[in-house]
């Protein structure tokens, strides 16, 4: 069952749904707005660091082993700001002041600038991100099959978006360029379910603070 | 599958995005394992430095076998550890 706007409020009010910044008016019918988060959040795959980085290893120098590579690794070295324009070249993703130009094909990650997703205990819902057809109709995407924020997670979205049209995109910071709609599971996931009982064996806190006590705000 | 919450020791990095924070630990076959979280699930929420921090991501303790502890991660992968690296909080 998804949520309509009525929901989508008192579910934010609430604290079962996630979205920080908090959305004023744009709430639509059944979705809430997201938009793109600084312009320095905007990263491309650094080709030319990836393709030395393989040669050391002896592998083709743009090939990326998929499934089995870590994420954290490859995102923190290889994920990088897209070029100035006077230096993109026939690169497809570059800046220009304070706009971020994706040419046809073009392939840029970025974050939204909200927080978004459902508290780590007794989650009631899940959120579903997806892009706004007016830009659909220009030919970006915004996310590429991996459409779900699952419950009991929030963080900032990561986008990944590419231009399936014939004309070169400008992206600002701030622009509104997804939505999520929010539907309701039918209970919390095992997964989240807090029992209050040692699982240690009577271990004291590896880290001080419990980190529940940290904020939510990101 | 009932779990508990808990924190992991590991080491930070910064990320791609400042969000979020690479985390790595070393799994009980001696593996090092780097997932990405957003920043609200580690300490300290300081950033990261790019040598690396000590410090805690949150994680679901699926079991704990007395030496061993498996985790469900904030970036979804469920990993094996050693158990004095997890604490349920």
């Amino acid at each position: 069952m998804y949520l309509s706007d009525v929901d989508l409020r008192k579910a934010v009010e609430s604290g079962d749904l996630i979205v920080s910044p908090v959305p004023k008016d744009e709430i639509g019918p059944t979705s809430i707005d997201l938009h793109l988060g600084p312009v320095d959040e905007a990263k491309v795959w650094d080709f030319a660091a990836l393709a030395k980085h393989n040669e050391e290893l002896g592998l083709r120098a743009r090939e990326l082993n998929v499934a089995r590579m870590t994420y954290g690794t490859v995102s923190r070295k290889f994920l990088v700001q897209p070029p100035r324009e006077a230096n993109v070249g026939d690169g497809l993703v570059f800046r220009r002041e304070d706009a971020i130009i994706l040419r046809p094909y073009g392939f840029v990650v970025w974050q939204t600038e909200e927080i978004v997703g459902t508290p780590e205990r007794d989650p009631k819902y899940i959120c579903f991100i997806d892009g706004k057809s007016t830009r659909a109709r220009t030919g970006l995407v915004v996310h590429l099959t991996a459409p779900t924020i699952h419950a009991g997670w929030s963080g900032n979205i990561t986008l990944e978006m590419t231009n399936c049209g014939p004309l070169d995109l400008v992206l600002h910071a701030g622009d509104a360029i997804a939505q999520i709609t929010v539907a309701q599971i039918t209970q919390p996931p095992a997964l989240n379910v807090r029992l209050y009982q040692a699982a240690t064996y009577g271990q004291t806190s590896v880290c001080g603070a419990d980190p529940d006590s940290a904020s939510q705000s990101g | 599958m009932a779990a508990v919450q808990g924190q992991m020791k590991c080491k930070l990095y910064p990320s791609a995005f400042s969000g979020e924070v690479v985390f790595q630990v070393t799994t009980t076959v001696g593996k090092d394992y780097e997932g990405v979280a957003p920043k609200h699930y580690v300490q300290p929420t300081a950033a990261p430095t790019e040598g690396g921090t000590d410090g805690c991501v949150k994680v679901r303790v699926l079991s704990n076998g007395g030496n061993e502890a498996r985790v469900y991660v904030p970036d979804g992968q469920i990993l094996t550890v050693s158990a004095d690296k997890v604490h349920a909080s």
